[in-house]
């Protein structure tokens, strides 16, 4: 009874704020007026319906879970079945036999589901975009791109290996300088003698910003908790004061512009960037994807167990063996070589000056790693989208003063709601613990991802033929 | 859950098996010299001496505030001496066709490897493995990727190789896994493990701990009151699950309250109070040393005995408590 009533709480509460948000706003001299518009008579009917929906969603929630979870069930005793009578072919990889493969199967089914997920995922992003307008695009490159790449870069440092970092933003900054450092010789006052494609700036920017990381880590990295974020604050602050008073080698607060978009030209291939947001969405959705890739390799291995050994105690981690200062060097390193990669994307496609990355920056980066769910690479970037895609809405119906309040107000509803974030990792996802599993098939899960790929290949060919039949 | 933990034998590491050596006093593992510890104006080691036969357990006991996690914390680089030194021969390099391990063994000779001065990590990778008074495990991760972490600072493959699965790397992380796997098994935590370390039982956890421990392949391995918080069951299994370590060529360095399991274990033990060695000798000889009846004992045998052990559970208890409380 009470999950009811708070359900509808729930629900009245959104479809309030919904209203408002698109409602008309007031000014100084009538402050409530906005509100007092927003819920006048026919408009109020409309968001009172919405929740009264959302609410009978949010009350039939349970038993929609429940009914697609014996849904999902049988189809995997269906797609077990075949698969078990294949097992004894010897087709599989011997590890296995017919006790093996059913909990195998199951595993294997929701990992098959995991990919095409993504897949999905990979093709909407790619197909979508062309048919949105150009501010759409824009935004989808200047303010979610961008930002999904810094959060999967700052989910290293703070999502795997637990690091608060707040002057993140500053290896943003010190992979877009770099980049105007390298590539033009009149947008900065001082540049490199000869200059580069902003191709080549890439790996440059990356190992710039790597050690940025290491020379900022080095000595602070023996600080814990509260104290680390201190210091690296002051490093954000040091690094945008610096761009901003250094006139003479960063032109100041006039900004940097006027760099060579990214272009290609090798012999029969000739592209340019331009200043069309399209293409450049595309390779932040390459540049994306290869991070999240790596990274996915990473999180499984060695390197990620001790990052979150780390995380989780490191005195015991550094007992068990973890060279704890090495693997948080290389956290901090990765994280600010993913964020150089994306100051070089920034500094090609637009104008950009001290301002851009000022603490506000560094604070939304970690909003985002948090609100999407801190060590899920998929959560992260969907937070960028959400959460910058919120302030893209709001462009047009929010002026811009307010606009912080609606990106408070999702956060907090995020954390009193969802607290482990967006997507959480699967680590912290409840998980079903059988009583006794058998161990051949443990060992075939966590360790041999592609071995198990290619079994999960076999029971689909198995098994189509059998669900189609 | 607590009952019939039969152990196995003791996996071999990664690479190779360990030689078995025969235990002695004159083979030594460990010899500890006057180390001495301050805080400020503290004492709390005042030169102390030990010497571990090599493949033998050695008992470090004492009433609380006595230095005992303290020495075990100069011997692991937590902490570091004022003065004294602490050298260490392992068994043969831990894993010998490993060249991680082998280069951290490098110039391991007749003195041995000095311990003070070493960061804690670096212990871990000369052959010295240790457990908590308050047990510290991963408690997210799950059982088996709390010892993986532990198989794990012998394997070969670096941050950078290990992205690429090349068919070696991939060969390693089976072995790692399988080698955890063996591990939990040995420990009787064979059921546990998917299961997050933070939803054991706290036995379990302990036992958890020892089987990461184990993971780093470790020549010497020191625990901390293991049978903190043990029932009378736990703790029989706790010393077969010692004697199989121990049987594995492993020397155990033991601090504990309770007297009967140490006795069931060690042969030899040392006693320490105000940060002082007051006694060293056999279980019979330390019951009937005058000094430590008097300093750790109290006034009778029996009844004392029996309070140690009241005093450690209840400890433990209080321990649990706050643990719970802090989540």
């Amino acid at each position: 009874m009470s999950g009811r009533l708070r359900s509808l709480r729930t629900a009245g509460l959104l479809a309030a704020l919904a209203a408002v948000m698109t409602g008309p706003t007031g000014d100084a001299d009538h402050p409530l007026a906005g509100i007092r518009g927003s819920l006048a008579f026919p408009r109020v009917l409309f968001f009172a319906a919405a929740a009264l929906v959302l609410w009978a969603a949010l009350l039939g929630r349970d038993r929609l879970r429940a009914q697609a979870r014996t849904l999902r069930g049988t189809a995997l005793g269906r797609l077990a079945g075949p698969a078990g009578a294949g097992a004894g072919n010897g087709n599989g990889n011997g590890n296995g036999a017919g006790a093996a493969t059913r909990p195998g199967a199951t595993w294997l089914s929701g990992r098959r589901g995991a990919v095409l997920g993504h897949a999905a995922l990979l093709a909407v992003a790619l197909a979508v975009p062309p048919v949105l307008p150009t501010a759409a695009q824009q935004a989808l490159v200047s303010e979610i791109g961008i930002y999904a790449l810094l959060a999967l870069g700052l989910n290293v440092v703070v999502g795997y290996a637990g690091l608060l970092d707040l002057g993140y933003i500053a290896f943003f900054a010190i992979g877009a300088y770099t980049t105007a450092y390298l590539t033009s010789a009149d947008a900065m006052p001082w540049h490199a003698p000869w200059q580069l494609n902003p191709f080549f700036v890439l790996p440059i920017a990356l190992l710039v910003a790597a050690v940025a990381g290491v020379v900022l880590g080095g000595p602070t990295l023996r600080l814990r908790g509260d104290y680390l974020a201190i210091v690296t604050l002051g490093f954000g602050e040091i690094v945008q004061l610096l761009a901003n008073n250094a006139d003479g080698v960063t032109g100041g607060p006039r900004g940097v512009f006027g760099l060579p978009p990214l272009s290609v030209e090798l012999p029969g291939v000739r592209y340019s960037w331009g200043l069309d947001p399209l293409p450049y969405y595309y390779l932040l959705i390459a540049l994306i994807v290869l991070v999240m890739v790596v990274f996915g390799r990473w999180e499984r291995s060695r390197t990620g167990r001790a990052w979150t050994a780390i995380r989780q105690d490191e005195v015991a981690a550094e007992a068990t063996g973890v060279a704890t200062m090495r693997m948080k060097l290389l956290a901090f390193a990765v994280g600010a070589s993913v964020s150089g990669f994306a100051g070089v994307v920034v500094a090609t496609k637009q104008f950009f000056n001290p301002q851009s990355f000022g603490l506000q920056a560094s604070l939304l980066v970690l909003t985002i790693v948090i609100f999407g769910g801190m060590g899920s690479r998929l959560g992260v970037v969907l937070g960028a989208l959400v959460l910058q895609g919120t302030a893209f809405l709001l462009r047009d119906t929010v002026p811009p003063a307010d606009r912080f309040i609606y990106f408070g107000a999702v956060v907090v509803l995020m954390m009193i709601f969802r607290p482990e974030g967006l997507l959480p990792p699967r680590a912290h996802r409840p998980r079903g613990s059988g009583p006794s599993r058998d161990r051949s098939v443990e060992s075939v899960e966590s360790v041999d991802s592609d071995g198990a790929a290619g079994t999960s290949r076999g029971v689909a060919d198995q098994a189509s033929p059998g669900v189609v039949s | 859950m607590s009952g019939a933990t039969v152990p196995r034998p003791l996996p071999a590491p990664i690479s190779r098996t360990i030689p078995q050596p025969r235990p002695s006093v004159a083979d030594p593992i460990l010899d500890v010299r006057d180390v001495t510890l301050r805080f400020g104006g503290l004492t709390s080691l005042d030169g102390v001496s030990l010497r571990q036969g090599r493949g033998s357990v050695l008992a470090v006991i004492g009433p609380n505030g006595a230095g005992k996690t303290s020495l075990f914390n100069c011997l692991t680089g937590a902490y570091r001496p004022q003065q004294g030194s602490a050298r260490f021969w392992p068994t043969a390099p831990a894993t010998s066709a490993n060249p991680a391990g082998a280069s951290a063994l490098e110039g391991v000779g007749e003195g041995g490897v000095e311990l003070v001065g070493r960061s804690p990590h670096r212990v871990a990778r000369v052959g010295i493995a240790r457990t908590f008074q308050n047990i510290r495990l991963f408690p997210e991760m799950s059982a088996v990727e709390n010892v993986q972490v532990g198989v794990e600072v012998r394997a070969r493959a670096g941050a950078l190789r290990g992205l690429v699965p090349t068919r070696a790397v991939r060969r390693e992380e089976r072995e790692i896994l399988e080698r955890s796997h063996l591990l939990l098994d040995f420990v009787g935590l064979r059921h546990r493990v998917r299961w997050p370390a933070g939803s054991l039982a706290y036995g379990e956890q302990r036992r958890l701990e020892i089987a990461r421990a184990l993971g780093t392949s470790p020549s010497l391995l020191l625990l901390d009151e293991p049978a903190a918080g043990a029932t009378a069951s736990e703790r029989r299994d706790l010393v077969a699950l010692i004697r199989a370590i121990v049987d594995q060529g492993v020397s155990v360095l033991l601090i504990e309250h309770d007297i009967r399991l140490v006795a069931a274990v060690a042969r030899s033990i040392v006693v320490l109070n105000f940060g002082r060695v007051i006694a060293t000798g056999s279980p019979e000889q330390i019951r009937s040393d005058p000094a430590v009846v008097e300093a750790y004992l109290g006034d009778s045998d029996g009844r004392a005995d029996d309070r140690a052990g009241d005093r450690t559970a209840g400890q433990a208890g209080d321990r649990a408590d706050g643990r719970e409380g802090r989540r």
